[in-house]
């Protein structure tokens, strides 16, 4: 308890306070601005921690990192642009919920749960870390590959309706996780001898192309501001409490959110981008209104607020326990580690138990003042969706090609962001689902990757390892639940019983 | 338009998207054939599971479209009901399409085509100028052309506008955050 207060004071004393009010400060840019992402961001900022101790080093560091999520989803709800490729999934009805004219509430309630989802991470990375070591250690690649399964399970949830498009689109999306070397054999595959396509296709320029051109195409076309006419007419936004009562109402949902990202977060290579979307499909599959997800349901702003903040405590915990990073981010923090002359492993539970515990602070009191920022500038920030919409048309151009060039400064990245737009534009035009072709990409290396190590390591006999089969038998409960709830609704409801056969026959 | 007449036209644009997917996946398949095993496991397989998803997906709209069109030729005599039975569950699909197709009923399926070529054209002149001149340069260009012509701002507000956009993009990406800005292709093209 001794060394928890200690090193509160630790990162309250005014040289490391200021330094991440700076990081802070930081972060808030790079989160608002898309592409820009948090990974690129510590890169960046790592030469300026060679001078400073380890508690100020990641006060800074951390305090920037953890807050870009939070940021990153005032874009994605006000201009259905990710401000992060971790937010993707906040646009799916935070930025519906603008168009209605609750931008307001939808703020609310996303930062307000992506409080509680970094609250909540810290706190588990704070007791966790003593006991965690067996859990971890219990994981190995046939566990992380049945953990992708589970993870493209979701594809069902996220298609919605229509599930053989969900299908179709989650195929796609694996096609392209193929692009580029195959790792087992270094072989181009689908690379069309485009040395570009070699590494493979980025994720960003793909997210906000699919998401966000689609959404200024429109912005273009219609001329109008973001928030409908009748809101603009009030010319105030309101709801904001709201969204944050919306935030208790749903505790029990924002909690199994949070505990979702801490929980993909310990998962090397899994991420951000992964958990948001298995958070959003559970928020949705655990629903009484699956039906408004995508139309502007807070349920799923509250899933993916919470869940992509969370993450960050789930992540530090492998990356501290053992130096194993979860992430592109939690590997540039593990290099930080080196400059400050810190050896992650068993020392950071005990002789520097004082970082780990100063890392909980930085996460918590980061987040906390961001908020409150937020919340204070949030009447200035809304009130931008009342902006007519030609004029918001370049800035968000802007952005787009900013957010797309920025992934590899290439221009390559640009021409993807547009091929990806035309895809978005065409899905929402169709009714095509596009999240499923987000998850599919970014679960698809991971999967294959898992796979052949599994195999490497155990032949077939990892199949018959305990959590393995545990891992199988919660994922074909999450297929089939809802087949098995539509079952049980037709019995309750005589009459009804043909119900499931025609909709199963229009699953498409 | 009549509602019947809308209801043949999305199954129509669903079979065009599924037969360009059935060949993208049919070549892909072609082509792992020629890599190792382990290389080609993950492609093969998955061009095998998204070929018979799309078959499948091709046999049920062909079957609903033909339910469909049996309903729809049928004289309207009485509202059918909710009941079990061949009927029922055609009415019911029926709704279902039709209610699927008023979600779909957004912007890109309302606006006119002299908007949606105006708005591309202006999107693609956009990243064209990016790639021609650079973003630094295309901004203000840009921004003034936009509004003057499009928005149908005053010559000085889209001046203001343009002069604002280029100090934030320069001032903050820039100078401040030291981001690499798309840098002109034509002028790089010349030096080289």
């Amino acid at each position: 308890m001794d060394i928890l207060i200690g090193s509160l004071f630790a990162v309250l004393e005014p040289s490391t306070f200021g330094l991440m009010l700076v990081g802070i400060a930081i972060g808030f840019v790079v989160g608002i601005l898309p592409g820009l992402g948090g990974a690129v961001t510590l890169a960046l900022m790592l030469p300026f921690t060679y001078s400073m101790s380890p508690v100020t080093a990641f006060a800074f560091l951390l305090g920037m990192h953890s807050v870009t999520a939070t940021t990153g989803d005032i874009t994605s709800v006000l201009f259905g642009i990710p401000g992060e490729a971790t937010t993707a999934a906040t646009v799916f009805d935070g930025y519906p919920m603008t168009r209605r004219g609750e931008a307001g509430r939808a703020l609310g309630a996303v930062l307000f749960s992506s409080l509680v989802g970094a609250v909540f991470g810290a706190f588990v990375l704070a007791i966790s870390v003593p006991v965690i070591r067996p859990i971890v250690l219990a994981f190995g690649p046939p566990e992380f590959f049945m953990l992708t399964v589970l993870g493209l399970s979701f594809v069902i949830s996220l298609a919605r309706r229509n599930v053989l498009k969900g299908f179709i689109m989650a195929g796609l999306g694996f096609f392209l996780a193929m692009v580029g070397l195959d790792p087992q054999a270094g072989i181009p595959r689908y690379t069309f001898g485009q040395l570009y396509l070699w590494e493979g296709i980025n994720l960003v320029p793909v997210v906000v192309g699919l998401f966000g051109m689609a959404e200024v195409l429109q912005l273009m076309m219609t001329k109008s501001s973001i928030a409908s006419a009748e809101q603009r007419s009030v010319g105030r936004i309101t709801g904001v409490m709201q969204g944050v009562r919306d935030t208790f109402t749903h505790w029990w949902l924002t909690l199994r959110c949070s505990a979702i990202g801490v929980a993909i977060g310990l998962i090397p290579g899994m991420g951000g981008a992964v958990s948001q979307f298995i958070a959003y499909a559970h928020a949705q599959q655990t629903s009484r209104h699956p039906e408004e997800f995508g139309k502007g349901s807070i349920e799923g702003v509250l899933a993916a607020g919470s869940v992509n903040n969370a993450k960050e405590g789930g992540a530090l915990i492998p990356t501290l326990a053992f130096g194993i990073p979860a992430g592109t981010a939690m590997a540039i923090l593990l290099s930080a580690f080196l400059v400050t002359g810190l050896v992650p492993g068993p020392d950071m539970l005990g002789k520097n138990l004082n970082v780990t515990y100063a890392m909980v602070w930085t996460i918590v009191i980061a987040n906390v003042i961001t908020v409150a920022v937020s919340f204070l500038f949030l009447q200035q920030l809304a009130r931008i969706t009342f902006v007519k919409g030609s004029l918001l048309v370049p800035f968000l151009l802007v952005l787009l090609a900013l957010g797309a060039y920025t992934a590899n400064n290439s221009f390559a990245d640009i021409l993807v962001m547009l091929v990806f737009g035309a895809i978005g534009v065409g899905a929402i035009r169709f009714n095509w689902p596009r999240a499923p072709l987000l998850l599919a990409m970014v679960l698809g290396d991971t999967t294959e990757r898992y796979l052949f190590l599994s195999y490497s390591l155990f032949q077939w006999s990892w199949v018959t390892r305990p959590l393995v089969l545990l891992l199988a038998v919660v994922t074909l409960l999450g297929v089939f639940w809802p087949l098995i709830a539509r079952l049980r609704a037709g019995r309750g409801q005589p009459g009804r019983g043909s119900a499931p056969s025609v909709r199963a026959a229009r699953v498409g | 338009m009549s509602g019947s007449a809308r209801r043949f036209r999305a199954p129509s644009a669903d079979l065009v998207v599924l037969l360009v997917l059935l060949v993208l996946f049919g070549m892909a398949f072609v082509q792992a054939r020629a890599w190792p095993f382990r290389t080609a496991l993950f492609p093969t397989g998955t061009a095998i599971f998204v070929v018979a998803i799309i078959l499948l997906k091709l046999l049920l709209d062909a079957r609903s479209a033909g339910r469909a069109r049996a309903v729809l030729a049928a004289p309207p005599i009485l509202p059918l009901p909710p009941t079990v039975g061949g009927d029922a569950a055609s009415a019911a699909l029926i709704e279902e399409e039709a209610a699927t197709e008023a979600e779909a009923e957004d912007v890109f399926s309302t606006t006119s085509r002299s908007v949606w070529l105006r708005s591309l054209a202006w999107l693609g002149g956009f990243f064209v100028l990016v790639w021609a001149a650079g973003l630094l340069v295309a901004i203000p260009i840009f921004a003034f052309a936009y509004l003057v012509v499009e928005s149908r701002e005053r010559r000085l507000t889209a001046a203001i506008y343009a002069v604002v956009s280029w100090v934030v993009i320069y001032g903050l990406f820039d100078q401040l955050l030291r981001i690499q800005l798309p840098s002109s292709a034509v002028l790089g093209l010349a030096g080289q």
